[in-house]
This record gives structure tokens, C-alpha cells and sequence, in this order.
């Protein structure tokens, strides 16, 4: 797992309470306990300690952890 | 004891204008009072806009020194509580009862004084930070000025806490605890590092150069509510009262529906909003075919809208369809906390009037909200029973009957 991917599972850990070992790329956020509210408190996580900006559109995409973790790269390159 | 009780005086703070005539003015005629915001930097957030209030002045009822000592939440309400005690010319009583509503009560306190300690430490606090910022200072500073030493308390159930504060009123003169009461809502809302979490939640509209046209309740193209700050107050009295001044009234409050979604503490829900709206009927012994018009909570966020048409749907049937209804967000903003009150408001004129206030910015219809939301222009149509809705975070819900 690389860096970025191992920095947002931290993230969701922290944000959803639970263990790192148990958000498998194919989980999605609600598998983990949340909802649509804690969705936006994890963008807004993300935003802050990636410093990025992530675009409505690519909120409503995200949908497994995967998808998550490709959406944060996607934006950290467009910042670029 | 169950006395009737009569609205019989407004009193309204809002984007659009100080007094009941200038707001019902402007709401008649669709002018919104949505602009850029001036009092904070924005150019960096989601959101630049919002309904500030730029022509009020506290210094017209309130010293120096007691703007000082008070929060912008205790100003907006009591220049709207002034405004509803000349409406009704009343000598209010020291048994008037007082309930106050507000979802964030003097949130700007809280935040400053936090500045403070973070920026220039501990000794720096002032000592009236909890005086000024909790949630019944309000009520406790209303109290004084007019020598209410009647029943009262301040509610916060977010964006209902206007209308519960009303519906209370109406409770505690029905029930015989008081025969006049004065209550209404009131929120300061924009506080700068709260208004950062409005934009981090992506509820509020982006239609940052089109202020005006922002906010679209029940279109298709809605994309989120915009905030406004404001304050709504109104005189109730039992029918005793009204007959022994002889004293004017809009007309009777005659039910009130409460209840939890008992769900998200976000997300509207259909199952609660309908039970409050039934609850209200029901008290009031109407059917729903008697309604004539609906003041709607219309935030216009993609679900907020949805969720009340269902509602609405889910109670009225196929007389759904034959209400005309409107939302007064776009002309005001949300003013959370103070929003069912001057909901309400909008909903006595009217009735006065006969006229049916506008949704304006509505522009295209959408198969999900297919009502009647009355777009963009006024109608002319006489009301013998209305509901005004508020529906807020947390999951509580209130609906008030209105009868002329």
C-alpha cells in the first residue's frame, strides 16, 4: 500500500472509529458504520490534510474505499 | 380552561426589511435580500452570500453600553419584539408569558471570546461571555426591558425553534397560564468560523454571483439554501384579552403538531413531518380539504424539498394538489431559529391580505416536487385555514394552523 492510500485509511480510522486492518479496499463507507454526514466530514478531512479541494461530483462518486483513495490521488494531481 | 388565542401583533427583522410592512412588501412582490457578505471575508469558501441584515442599527432601541454587554441574537430579537408590542398596542402585563426560540443563540460571543483565548490567552476572556452567549440570555434581557415576570422558556430545536416558541405561546394561553404572550425566534447566524462548517456540510447554494437568483426551493435546478440572520416576534392573547382592549388580530391560532423523526440528524424524513402535520389538523378538528395554503419550510436543498412534498403528499392526498403553497428562503435566506416565526408571519399577512406570497426563482418544474408552490408571482385568494411548517435538524418538527 502506498503512502497516500495508508494516509487515508488513517484518516477514515480516526473519522469513523474503527481499526485500520478492517477497512478493506472494497468496503464501502456505510460497510464502515457511516452515512452520508460522515461522508462530508472525511472530505472535508481529506481536504484539510491533503490540501486539496475535492469537487462535488467527485464526492457523489465515492462510493468503496478504492474509489476514495483514486478520487484523493486524482485531486492531489490536479493541484499539482 | 381553553381559551382561543389571536395573533395580535408582528414584529419582523429580516434581509428584507425592519417592520411587518416593509417585509410583507417585498415579499408580495418577490424582491430578495440575498446579497454578498460583507461582514467576513468569503472569497475563499464555497459560499459568498447570504441575507444579511446591512440597514439595521441597534443603537435605535438599545444604548451603547447594552450593545456592548449583548449579542447580535439579543439585537435582531429585540427590535422584532418592539415592532410586535407598537403593532399590537398593547400594555403588556407583568403575568405575560415569554417563549423565545433560537437555534444558535449568541453563537458570535462564542466565537469571538474563542479567538481570544487562542490568540491572546486565558486572562484576555471576558466575563460576560456566558451572559452573553447562552441560549436564554435573550429572553432574559426581553424579560427586563418590558417587566415580564410570567411563564416562559427559551426552546432550541434548530430551524423549528421559531415556531415551537409559538406554538408554546399558544399552549400556555389555551392552557390558562397566561392571557397575553410574546414569542417568536431569533438567530444571528452568520459567525464566521460557524458559517465555514455551513460550507464544509455542501448544503449552501453556489450561486455565488447570482445572490438574488441563489436560492431555488421545489426547482429542478436547485443547488442548496443560502443563511440569513433575522428575528421574527409576534403578541398572542386569549380571546378575554382581545375583547377587554378591543384590540385588532390577524387571526387565531388553532393548531399545533409536534414531533421526531426519530432518524438522521440531518436528513428530513417523510414519516415524522406527516405526523406533526396530522397532529396540527387534528387539534385544530380540520380536514385536510379545509387547508387553503401552506407556508412551507422550503430550504431549497435537493432533499428538504423532495422530503415536504412527500409529506405534504402523504397527508393531503390528491388535495395536495389543489393548495397553493410558498417559501419565503430565497427572499430572507434561512434564518434557522427564527425562520418558523417569520414563516408564520408571512402566513398572518396573508391571510390579512388575501394574497399568496410567491416561491420565487422557480425556473423549472421537477417530477419529484410537482405541488403547486405558487412560482414567482403573487396570487390573490382568500384563506380560512393555513399551515405554516418548520422542520428542523435534529428531527423536530412543527406545523401550525392558522384560521382567519
Amino acid at each position: 500500500m502506498d503512502d497516500i492510500a495508508l494516509k487515508v485509511k488513517k484518516i477514515i480510522a480516526e473519522e469513523l472509529q474503527v481499526d485500520e486492518a478492517d477497512i478493506s479496499d472494497s468496503a464501502s463507507i456505510s460497510d464502515l458504520g457511516g452515512d452520508s454526514l460522515k461522508a462530508l466530514a472525511l472530505v472535508s478531512a481529506f481536504e484539510a490534510n491533503f490540501d486539496i479541494t475535492i469537487p462535488d461530483e467527485d464526492v457523489m462518486a465515492m462510493n468503496t474505499i478504492e474509489s476514495v483513495i483514486d478520487i484523493v490521488k486524482k485531486n492531489l494531481k490536479k493541484d499539482d | 380552561m381553553t381559551n382561543r388565542v389571536f395573533i395580535t401583533g408582528l414584529g419582523v427583522v429580516s434581509a428584507i426589511g425592519i417592520g411587518k410592512d416593509a417585509f410583507w412588501n417585498s415579499t408580495v412582490e418577490g424582491k430578495s435580500g440575498i446579497k454578498k457578505i460583507t461582514f467576513f471575508e468569503t472569497s475563499h469558501l464555497r459560499s459568498h452570500i447570504a441575507g444579511e441584515i446591512t440597514d439595521f442599527d441597534p443603537l435605535k432601541i438599545l444604548d451603547k453600553k447594552e450593545i456592548k454587554d449583548t449579542d447580535r441574537v439579543t439585537h435582531l430579537a429585540l427590535t422584532a419584539v418592539d415592532e410586535a408590542i407598537k403593532d399590537s398596542n398593547i400594555s403588556l402585563s407583568d403575568d405575560c408569558a415569554l417563549v423565545v426560540g433560537t437555534g444558535l443563540g449568541g453563537i458570535s460571543t462564542d466565537n469571538i471570546q474563542h479567538k481570544v483565548y487562542y490568540t491572546k490567552g486565558y486572562r484576555f476572556v471576558s466575563p460576560l461571555t456566558i451572559p452573553m452567549g447562552m441560549y436564554n440570555a435573550t429572553e432574559c434581557h426581553i424579560s427586563k426591558r418590558y417587566g415580564i415576570m410570567g411563564a416562559g422558556y427559551t426552546i432550541s430545536t434548530a430551524c423549528a425553534s421559531g415556531l415551537n416558541a409559538i406554538g408554546e405561546g399558544f399552549r400556555l394561553i389555551k392552557e390558562g397560564y397566561a392571557q397575553q404572550a410574546l414569542c417568536g425566534g431569533t438567530d444571528a447566524t452568520l459567525s464566521e468560523s460557524i458559517f465555514c462548517a455551513w460550507c464544509a456540510m455542501r448544503i449552501l447554494s453556489r450561486r455565488n454571483d447570482d445572490p438574488q437568483g441563489a436560492c431555488r426551493p421545489y426547482s429542478k435546478d436547485r443547488d442548496g439554501m443560502v443563511l440569513g440572520e433575522g428575528a421574527g416576534f409576534v403578541v398572542l392573547e386569549s380571546e378575554q384579552s382581545v375583547i377587554e382592549r378591543s384590540a385588532k388580530t390577524y387571526c387565531e391560532i388553532v393548531g399545533y403538531g409536534l414531533s421526531h423523526d426519530a432518524n438522521h440528524i440531518t436528513a428530513p424524513d417523510v414519516r415524522g413531518q406527516a405526523i406533526a402535520i396530522k397532529k396540527a389538523l387534528k387539534f385544530a378538528n380540520i380536514q385536510p380539504s379545509e387547508v387553503d395554503y401552506i407556508n412551507c419550510h422550503g430550504t431549497g436543498t435537493l432533499l428538504n424539498d423532495k422530503v415536504e412534498t412527500d409529506s405534504i403528499k402523504n397527508v393531503f392526498g390528491e388535495h395536495a394538489y389543489k393548495i397553493p403553497m410558498s417559501a419565503i428562503k430565497p427572499l430572507i435566506g434561512h434564518t434557522l431559529g427564527a425562520s418558523g416565526a417569520i414563516g408564520l408571519i408571512a402566513t398572518c399577512l396573508a391571510i390579512k391580505h388575501s394574497v399568496i406570497p410567491p416561491t420565487i426563482n422557480y425556473t423549472e418544474p421537477d417530477p419529484e416536487c410537482d405541488l403547486d408552490y405558487t412560482p414567482n408571482k403573487a396570487r390573490q385568494k382568500d384563506i380560512n385555514f393555513a399551515l405554516c411548517n418548520a422542520f428542523g435538524f435534529g428531527g423536530n418538527n412543527a406545523v401550525i394552523v392558522l384560521r382567519r
